[in-house]
């Protein structure tokens, strides 16, 4: 066990006897990533951040069940991730909708590369476009890879998926990418 | 073919880990051009899913919500704390004796407070200040100021707010922060300065990662310095590379190409130091082929193959 994760069960030995600092201290290493998630998957920062206080108020409450020969980082993703799912199912389906189809942003985009060159800030426009128009866990997939390096074996434990789905989501989205905008 | 494409995948995308691996896919890349091909797009299409694809929380989401969440976890624990109390079960025990006692011990209580709160003419809890270790609060100005306990609460944010209850007293603990705005030409020195000292001193990477990006927009030459000297010695491997990519159109200046030859010998992150050696190659510097030679004993598998490649050019006369 690496001194690293030596600090963390530590922290969570005391967190879970009610050691308010310890949880604190806990949290605090991972929480920027878990609202960075949110963000993404959410695309908005008032449901970002009532995600944000549900998923921590989850773990304050089950850090008990915790099991340490598992990665503490991997079960709070999964926590985060499954109240972030529950957030984006409530939401009306034309919402979704709207907001990432028919925005006059979108409308505005450039003509494709065939009439153009695109510049690299209108590529990098099209690019957050395309992850937009993912499902919710591609998007996920695709965040957990390009943004925080984790390896499809990390991000299978936190979905709780088979690494072949996760890394058959990380193909697609790649190719979604590839299609529509010439790299 | 379609396993050599996989695996290629694999590479770009940094999920190769045997090092056998790592050297079959390089030489199947320099091999067959139609490879070569896919693993450039790869690369492209990586960069094009890098951070900036992504939305960042701010500094102030992420302290509001931690502010939030803080209030919420001492609610419960209130709440937690509250039902632990059993009121029936204490009247079963000790019956109306305690209740008795009970009632005395809290009135003696307040006749203190009581007291002491007459003699200092204070009338308000607020205006103590109570320091954590004394057994007594000092009191301090509660005239209608803002200064309380040395500290001038009006200027600050109140940020990490943790307020404790220790008996009859309260810690409050607390960070602040206060609001400054710097206003001014891109060009002008303080402007630069600030740029420069944020980039140097911070310790928040997201602060540097923010301030970096300013730089980037004014394009500015005074920059490069600062930006050399957080891409050999930041701690974070990010930040060293967003330097890197902000100087790698001076890499055809001496100082540049130095650091980068720095990079490619020292950084303990590997991108980094393929990412230098590649601007170094496309800059036609002799500090690629010096760098190479300097590392090829090494046990990294890119580095090798490139020091091959670069001895084979060589001896080819190239």
């Amino acid at each position: 066990m690496n001194e690293r994760t030596k600090l963390e069960h530590e922290l969570i030995d005391k967190a879970v006897k009610g050691d308010g600092k310890a949880f604190e201290k806990l949290i605090r290493r991972y929480d920027g990533q878990i609202m960075n998630i949110l963000l993404n998957i959410l695309k908005n920062e008032d449901d970002a951040s009532d995600a944000y206080q549900e998923t921590f108020i989850k773990v304050h409450n089950n850090l008990g069940q915790f099991k340490k020969g598992s990665a503490f980082y991997t079960w709070l993703y999964r926590i985060a991730l499954n109240t972030a799912y529950s957030f984006y199912d409530r939401r009306p389906v034309h919402a979704e909708f709207d907001e990432n189809i028919h925005s006059p942003e979108f409308t505005d985009t450039p003509p494709a590369a065939g009439d153009r060159e695109l510049s690299d800030e209108e590529k990098r426009e099209l690019v957050k476009k395309e992850i937009e128009n993912l499902s919710a866990q591609q998007k996920t997939v695709v965040y957990l890879k390009s943004y925080e390096g984790l390896k499809f074996r990390e991000i299978a434990e936190a979905l709780s998926l088979n690494e072949g789905t996760v890394k058959k989501y990380f193909h697609r989205a790649v190719e979604n990418i590839r299609n529509s905008i010439d790299l | 073919m379609k396993d050599m494409k996989e695996k290629i995948f694999d590479l770009v995308f940094d999920e190769m880990e045997d090092a056998i691996e790592v050297r079959d896919a390089f030489e199947a890349i320099e091999k067959d051009p139609e490879l070569k091909e896919y693993y450039q797009m790869l690369k492209r299409e990586k960069e094009a899913l890098g951070k900036d694809a992504f939305l960042t929380a701010s500094d102030d989401l992420l302290e509001g919500n931690r502010e939030r969440l803080s209030a919420a976890l001492s609610d419960i624990s209130d709440q937690n704390n509250n039902s632990k109390i059993n009121f029936s079960e204490i009247l079963n025990i000790y019956g109306k004796k305690f209740l008795q006692y009970a009632a005395v011990i809290l009135l003696t209580f307040y006749a203190t407070m009581y007291h002491f709160n007459k003699d200092t003419g204070k009338t308000s809890v607020t205006g103590g200040f109570i320091q954590q270790g004394q057994g007594t609060y000092q009191t301090v100005s509660n005239d209608g100021g803002t200064v309380f306990g040395g500290i001038d609460m009006s200027k600050y944010k109140v940020e990490n707010l943790n307020i404790e209850e220790s008996g009859n007293e309260f810690v409050i603990n607390f960070d602040v922060s206060t609001n400054k705005v710097i206003r001014g030409a891109k060009s002008d020195p303080v402007i630069i300065s600030t740029l420069k000292y944020l980039v140097e001193h911070e310790n928040n990477s997201g602060v540097k990662y923010k301030t970096m990006k300013a730089m980037d927009m004014s394009k500015n030459k005074d920059y490069t310095g600062t930006l050399l000297k957080v891409m050999t010695g930041d701690r974070d491997p990010i930040i060293r590379r967003k330097a890197m990519k902000m100087i790698e159109d001076q890499a055809k200046d001496e100082a540049v190409r130095e650091a980068l030859y720095r990079v490619v010998l020292n950084d303990t992150d590997q991108t980094n130091r393929i990412e230098a050696l590649g601007l170094l190659e496309r800059s036609g510097s002799d500090y690629a082929g010096k760098a190479l030679k300097t590392v090829s004993a090494e046990s990294s598998d890119y580095f090798k193959f490139k020091a091959e490649e670069l001895k084979e050019n060589e001896e080819r006369g190239n």
